[in-house]
């Protein structure tokens, strides 16, 4: 038995949450920590990280929010970044001082399996019995003191979600800082003492310092352990010895891979024998009832379509509004700033083109993402999200994702960014990778622009409104008949980790609480501005210099005069009197110029050469310069292809899909030269090309930034050329199969 | 050849919806039975199929009052004997 001694850190006290998943953790993390949080993910894995401060009267601690895991092994990088994080394997966050365990109070037996594996790692432990409430409710009965007496630390039930027990664990942290409380560990068998004996002689650690115990069983009890990474040996050398050592256990009899559960198992039922007085009743509770419902094979479907429709109309539609409203908040700071620096012409053009609209550009996204979260809190929260997964599971199996890809895809129809935000809810991290990179193929609203422009001007009105129709549907059909098949190439042939088996509870329904939901939505909206936010306002920036520059002032007289001279031969008047019209804002002339200025700018600009020096590589998809110089810039912000092309057409940069002049522009533009000259470049293959192109392509900083963070650079990098290549591919058989079958 | 000694040793999917059984062996072969194993599913556990999903896969299976789903190719490892 370890000496009992006082726990006084020097530094911050640090405390570890665990718990299995849906205990209510995150509920007690809150109430623990209140908005004293910050979040983001693990050094070098897609493992979200959450922290907080706890104000004790001792001082603050801090209290670390581990993700949710039925046991130790570490299969998943979810439970190795607990393993991990208990044994002190991230320099930066350190070994923690105390173990708060979550338990779920009606499901005593199975959550202290986890409990009893962190024993072994020799740490300060308090119980948390939380969602106490239920256990009355089932008709279930605990003897709190026997239990209390048998753990040997303290055992706190709490009721999370209306805060109680709050109060009771911190003192109880205190508590142990004086007196720390250690759960009693299982007595191995002598043959599993040998076993340990002879993988720690044989093994040696890379870092010098030796495995710890419970490093030592996932080694000696894991198929595939991750710990085998930590070895000076290679992986072939550490399997001999885990043989060796195995060896040991069937000799006793034993099979090495039911033997940890099967002792565990022995051991908590050795510690809360007699402690459940009654067993929960077997009559159909409350969520029997309502699983009779939702999960029924028609009425549970349609309750799902119908809840999903929900979702996805709250993030399509109802964020519209707010979206709205931050486009004119947008432009009225345009509006505000833009006379105050109307003498420096370049500064002006930063501020407004660039750090405004970057900011916009960003800010735009938050309505979608709030809402979005909060739907996907309600849905956890209540138990239901695990349903959702049950429910569609099967149709996502077989591709290599799961059942909760399915939120994640839905919500990439109105926007990729708040949907790869919510792959985090997927734990498998093959799937989780998976979804995220095919995420951005679904079809989201700011395509429709270009749709209904290509649609609207060349489609309807020569083939009627059916096919207009039919052609919108399949522009928003082609991402997922692509999706699909890179889904099932991406987890079979590149992600070759192993795939998790998808076993989970399925949770009792609970009412979930507002505040919590509140909580949800401010760490995805905090996390989004402080992290992707950036990243999309320094592209923002890159795109504004590259259409601006090179522009210099002395360019400005030539065009003017050329202006001046074709007015004159046009008989506008003399000279003179252009000169002065083009000097009075309010005439049509300076509108005239205006634009021409503008469209002669952007031709020069390093985006416009680079357009034009590209453009052959577009044309075996029937792409004018004009049309790649769009596409180009369209990759920050897909839907900016309409004002482009607005400027290019000398329109103005404020058209819009509906506008009647841009469709004019288009059917009436023609090819200048080559052979094709005087034919219309906007012909029926050449405008499917364009949307195909749109469909597929990555045409979207935010989502690359926003890919950055939640998968890394590798995978941003692999989205963009991959959809890149897929867009133009997509492109070029749609026209090449146009122009020679029509 | 393996002689199967006990006729009654049967895999959880062969059991008719609510039907009650308790778990024999759960063969662990696999990450995927020791993640079975290590949520309380062993030996003389008393489990029955309580859900089958809308589209007839993964199925939730009811022990010591909880619902846990998974899928049926995981499911095939947990050997049963009807009571």
């Amino acid at each position: 038995m370890e000496p009992v001694k006082p726990i006084a850190p020097s530094r911050t006290l640090r405390i570890a949450l665990i718990g299995n998943p849906n205990t209510g953790k995150s509920t007690l993390f809150n109430n623990l920590t209140g908005l004293r949080q910050k979040t983001g993910n693990y050094p070098g894995v897609t493992v979200s990280r959450k922290a907080g401060i706890v104000k004790l009267p001792t001082g603050d601690a801090e209290l670390i929010d581990l993700p949710g895991t039925y046991s130790l092994s570490a299969h998943s990088p979810d439970e190795r970044v607990v393993i991990d994080v208990l044994n002190g394997r991230f320099t930066e966050i350190g070994k923690p001082d105390i173990i708060l365990f979550v338990a779920d109070a009606g499901n005593l037996r199975r959550n202290l399996f986890l409990a009893s594996q962190v024993a072994t790692l020799k740490l300060p432990m308090i119980l948390i019995l939380n969602q106490w409430d239920s256990v009355a409710k089932s008709g279930q009965q605990i003897d709190l003191n026997l239990l209390k007496d048998r753990m040997k630390i303290p055992v706190i039930p709490t009721i999370g979600t209306k805060g109680q027990g709050t109060e009771e664990v911190k003192q109880a942290i205190i508590k142990t800082l004086e007196d720390p409380g250690y759960l009693s560990e299982i007595q191995w068998p002598e043959s599993m003492n040998s076993a340990m004996d002879h993988l720690k002689t044989s093994l040696p650690c890379i870092e010098d310092k030796l495995l710890s115990e419970s490093e030592t069983h996932r080694l000696l009890f894991d198929t595939h352990s991750a710990e085998v990474q930590r070895l000076k040996v290679t992986a072939e050398e550490a399997k001999r010895e885990v043989i060796k050592a195995r060896e040991f256990l069937r000799k006793d009899g034993m099979n090495p891979l039911v033997a940890e559960a099967m002792l565990h198992y022995r051991h908590i039922d050795g510690l809360i024998g007699g402690v459940v007085l009654k067993e929960a009743d077997l009559a159909p509770g409350t969520t029997e009832s309502i699983d009779r419902l939702l999960l029924h094979r028609g009425w549970g479907l349609a309750a799902f379509v119908g809840m999903m429709y929900v979702v996805f109309q709250a993030v399509y539609s109802w964020a519209g509004p707010v979206m709205d409203l931050i486009e004119m908040g947008k432009v009225w700071a345009q509006e505000m700033i833009g006379p105050f620096l109307a003498g420096t012409p370049m500064l002006q053009s930063l501020v407004l083109d660039g750090v405004i609209e970057g900011v916009g550009a960003f800010l735009v996204f938050l309505p979608q993402i709030l809402i979005l979260f909060a739907f996907i809190s309600l849905l956890e929260d209540s138990g239901y999200m695990a349903r959702a997964a049950f429910i569609m599971d099967k149709l996502f199996s077989w591709c290599g994702l799961n059942g909760k890809s399915f939120v994640p895809l839905l919500s990439s129809y109105a926007c990729a960014i708040p949907g790869i935000m919510a792959t985090r809810t997927i734990e498998d991290p093959k799937s989780r990778l998976a979804t995220v990179f095919v995420a951005p193929f679904m079809s989201c609203s700011a395509r429709l622009p270009v749709y209904i422009l290509c649609i609207g001007a060349f489609i309807e009105p020569v083939y009627g409104p059916w096919w207009a129709g039919f052609t919108l549907f399949m522009m928003h059909f082609i991402g997922l008949a692509v999706a699909v098949p890179t889904a099932w190439f991406v987890t079979r042939f590149i992600l070759k980790t192993k795939s998790q088996p998808f076993v989970m509870e399925l949770p009792k329904y609970r009412a979930p609480r507002m505040r919590d939901v509140g909580f949800r939505m401010w760490q995805a909206g905090l996390e989004f501005v402080q992290k992707a936010g950036t990243i999309i306002f320094f592209i923002t920036i890159i795109i504004w210099a590259s259409l601006y520059f090179p522009r210099s002032d002395s360019q400005e007289p030539e065009i003017i005069a050329a202006f001046v001279a074709e007015q004159v031969a046009e008989g506008m008047g003399s000279t003179e009197e252009v000169l002065a019209m083009i000097d009075d804002s309010e005439t049509e002339l300076n509108q005239e110029y205006n634009l021409l200025l503008g469209s002669t700018q952007i031709n020069q600009s390093y985006m416009g050469r680079f357009g034009k020096a590209v453009q052959p590589i577009f044309e075996p998809a029937g792409f004018d310069w004009r049309i790649s110089v769009s596409v180009l810039a369209s990759y920050p912000a897909r839907e900016v292809i309409i004002s482009t092309l607005g400027i290019i057409y000398s329109l103005g940069g404020d058209v819009d899909e509906e506008d009647g002049s841009l469709r004019t522009a288009l059917k009436n533009s023609e090819w200048q030269e080559g052979e094709r000259a005087g034919t219309p470049i906007y012909t029926i293959p050449v405008v499917v090309a364009l949307m195909v192109f749109f469909a597929l392509c990555s045409q979207c900083g935010a989502t690359t930034s926003i890919i950055i963070k939640e998968a890394g650079i590798k995978w941003a990098v692999a989205s963009f050329v991959y959809m890149t290549a897929l867009a133009w591919l997509g492109a070029v058989i749609s026209y090449q199969l146009g122009t020679h079958l029509f | 050849m393996r002689v199967i000694l006990n006729r009654k040793l049967s895999s959880l999917l062969s059991l008719k919806l609510g039907q009650k059984a308790r778990v024999t062996e759960v063969r662990a072969e696999s990450h995927i039975d020791q993640r079975i194993l290590s949520l309380g599913i062993g030996a003389n556990v008393i489990i029955k199929i309580s859900k089958v999903a809308p589209l007839g896969d993964p199925i939730a299976i009811e022990v010591d009052g909880a619902l846990i789903m998974l899928r049926k190719s995981e499911a095939q490892g947990i050997l049963v004997e009807p009571i």
